[in-house]
């Protein structure tokens, strides 16, 4: 991909199955100081990556989650360069990955293990531990709050003080985690895997390209760091009846999760904990075998950060995936994977934008020819007018 | 073990880092890698069938010391070189002969494990509390 | 086994891959890596040490050819956390340029889709020059004459190789021929000079 960081004097510079490109590289320089400019022109406080990684918490997590890089504190660096633009963010991860090396590998994270910020089911009412609604904007009423404008830290500072003091000092809980609404299931025998012969095998996407059809593992790998919006899109196209994937959530959770690794001398540590959405969702499997029993399935959903959109649209698409019925784009693995990958479709259609001078003059030399002949040609054998 | 690195890796960086120069006077540390950042792979798998996949890479610190000799390994979630570089150093000191031997120095780390073990607890505690009461109550629906 | 801790991975390894992409990209071309205090075992010399680091780490595999193979393998584990493979799977794989042609057999050369998993051999000579004084003062002998030519290559190219069995050549070049399957050279000598053989360069000898 062309980057515009460095000034091209050099006019032997070839991009990628494009042209060499002359000249420009004054103006590249200046729009990448106008950007500046833009940026801060108005002249107001510099926020701080602090401020940025507490109180645009969310936009953070979309951030590490599409950028695959947990580091909340350097996606609020990106999305300070990017004046919010979280495309643009999550593209500044993925390129400072590149930089790093990977040492490590955890041990497989174990999601029972989470301490709950927040889990609810809509399949079941009463579920282990109870629904626990967490900090969750679904019941607020989406009225502008125009109290934020006014906001002082000393206004923050109370309001902490009153939250946290109105805990019932005799009603103090110690911890507990909690079973899984889907361990029910399966132990009433109600649950069956998605039945097909299916590749178990570890992927790793970012060792090697996906190749359909692709594994599982890829699959859900791919989704983890997908754009929001696209899944989202092709979740919904699901549930609206392009595809036949309308399912409930069987559970979905939302907190932090012990990641351990072994170090180089071999031991097993503990080394922090990761926020981390999760969404069970239960479909009925249909069967074509007449008086069987419907029995459920579950399609997965799991990313870094607070994301419910997120982890719902995996769980409706992991199993529209693996529908037999390939049809509509949200069971086609290589329409949904390919086509929520947020770098790489940003990447492409943005490169519409770089030069295709000699493509297009090549294009209008042949439409101009074509329309030449078209004039030339008797009038009784005239083709039908080109369209303006 | 695994209680100690939970510690180390959750209390506060101020006071770790207090702790470990005081620490450092009375021993001879020799840094074998600088704390430096790298990448962890993170593993998890499906809840249902144990479908494993890697779900993205988290950015950690890791440091290599040798404390009067001995080696310690510390590695901790995030840009921290301190953090990293203070596992580090209380690692070796606690896979000493010395601790072992159940000295003077070991006992000096656990004591400080130890309070930053409650402090740690109780905000935990503290908001486990806060969560738990949005708690839906289905009985008082079924009140109306 | 020695932990190299002067070695800077970050900017002694970016130096000393950026020559090792200029040889890469200019077959034959020789470039010196700046000496470095490192202390290697038998069957490896800081040359070849300092190409495996500067190329090895957790995600790749290497394979080491020779009698001091096992000591040679702890220290590049130790150092760059690459795997240790069987010659048959190795990534990276070491050898001394004395060594039989049969080794070369039995490394990847890749699949047509994906001709980059192959085996890249690290070989350590007795000396490379571009001229046969040069050479010849450094080994004592002038050893072999190869005329490089192919892409990144400007007509043709000499290069002088002391301490290269002739063998190892002829089985490169016939393995080659099945370009773009092949296996890409590095040859190092112990005075810190590398050159590179990429698998589409065309050898005389």
């Amino acid at each position: 991909m062309y980057s515009a960081q460095q000034p091209h004097k050099n006019i032997n510079t070839l991009f990628m199955g494009y042209i060499a490109v002359k000249g420009g590289s004054d103006a590249i320089h200046q729009a990448k100081e106008l950007v500046e400019f833009y940026r801060v022109k108005e002249q107001t406080s510099p926020i701080t990556i602090e401020q940025i990684r507490t109180q645009m918490r969310l936009a953070c997590d979309k951030v590490i989650s599409e950028g695959g890089l947990y580091a909340p504190e350097y996606a609020a660096i990106a999305l300070k360069q990017s004046e919010g633009d979280v495309f643009e963010a999550a593209f500044i991860l993925r390129a400072f990955i590149t930089t790093l090396q990977r040492r490590y590998y955890s041990e497989t994270i174990n999601t029972r293990e989470m301490f709950i910020r927040r889990k609810i089911s809509a399949s079941f009412r009463e579920i282990p531990g109870g629904q626990v609604l967490g900090p969750t904007r679904d019941y607020t009423q989406r009225i502008l709050d125009t109290t934020k404008i006014e906001e002082t830290l000393e206004d923050i500072r109370q309001f902490i003080m009153r939250f946290e003091a109105s805990i019932d000092a005799e009603k103090v809980q110690e911890i507990t985690s909690y079973g899984k609404v889907i361990d029910l299931l399966k132990r009433e025998g109600l649950l069956r895997g998605v039945g097909n012969a299916e590749d178990t095998t570890l992927k790793d996407i970012t060792r090697e390209a996906i190749k359909f059809p692709a594994p599982r593992s890829a699959r859900l790998q791919m989704m983890a760091r997908a754009e929001t919006g696209g899944l989202m899109a092709l979740g919904y196209s699901s549930m609206r009846g392009f595809g036949n994937t309308h399912p409930t959530v069987g559970e979905l959770r939302y907190g932090t999760v012990p990641v351990r690794v072994k170090d180089s001398s071999g031991r097993v540590r503990y080394i922090g904990k990761i926020e981390v959405t999760e969404a069970e969702m239960i479909t009925t499997m249909k069967t074509s075998k007449k008086n069987s029993v419907p029995l459920y399935s579950i399609g997965y959903g799991l990313c870094f950060g607070q994301n419910d959109t997120k982890v719902i649209c995996m769980g409706i698409l992991d199993r529209a995936m693996r529908s037999p019925e390939g049809n509509a784009p949200a069971n086609d693995a290589e329409f949904v994977l390919y086509h929520t990958e947020g770098i790489e479709a940003m990447g492409f259609t943005n490169h519409l934008k770089l030069p295709h001078y000699v493509t297009f003059q090549a294009g209008l030399s042949n439409v101009r020819q074509a329309v030449e002949r078209a004039n030339a040609v008797p009038a009784k054998v005239k083709a039908e007018p080109v369209e303006g | 073990m695994e209680q100690n690195d939970y510690i180390l890796c959750e209390c506060a960086l101020d006071t770790l880092e207090a702790f470990v120069t005081e620490l450092e006077a009375h021993h001879t540390v020799q840094i074998i890698r600088q704390p430096a950042v790298c990448m962890t792979m993170v593993r998890a798998e499906d809840s249902v069938e144990s479908q494993p996949f890697y779900l993205g890479e988290v950015l950690v610190t890791d440091c290599e010391v040798q404390v009067d000799g001995q080696a310690g390994y510390g590695l901790c979630m995030g840009d921290e070189p301190v953090r990293s570089y203070c596992m580090a150093v209380i690692d070796a000191l606690l896979s000493s002969d010395d601790s072992r031997a159940g000295g003077s120095r070991a006992s000096q780390v656990r004591a400080f494990l130890e309070v930053q073990a409650a402090i740690i607890a109780d905000r935990q505690r503290l908001e486990y509390n806060l969560i738990q009461r949005t708690k839906v109550d289905f009985k008082l629906m079924e009140q109306d | 086994m020695q932990r190299e801790i002067q070695y800077d991975e970050i900017f002694d390894a970016q130096e000393h891959y950026r020559l090792l992409l200029d040889s890469m990209a200019r077959p034959g071309k020789i470039n010196v890596l700046p000496r470095l205090e490192l202390t290697t075992p038998q069957g490896i010399h800081a040359t070849g040490a300092l190409v495996g680091f500067a190329l090895l780490n957790s995600d790749v595999s290497f394979y080491v050819d020779g009698p001091s193979a096992e000591d040679v393998s702890l220290y590049l584990l130790v150092n760059t956390s690459a795997r240790p493979a069987e010659a048959e799977e190795a990534d990276y794989v070491y050898l001394d340029g004395t060594a039989a042609a049969g080794i070369l057999y039995q490394l990847k050369t890749g699949t047509l889709p994906y001709p980059e998993n192959s085996a890249t051999v690290i070989a350590a000579v007795g000396a490379l020059g571009e001229t046969a004084e040069a050479t010849g003062e450094a080994a004592g002998e002038t050893g072999l004459v190869l005329t490089l030519s192919g892409p990144g290559v400007d007509g043709e190219r000499q290069l002088q190789v002391a301490g290269l069995n002739v063998a190892l050549l002829e089985a490169l070049v016939t393995i080659n021929a099945e370009f773009p399957l092949g296996i890409d050279v590095v040859l190092t000598d112990p005075a810190g000079r590398i050159a590179c053989i990429p698998r589409s360069s065309r050898i005389k000898i």
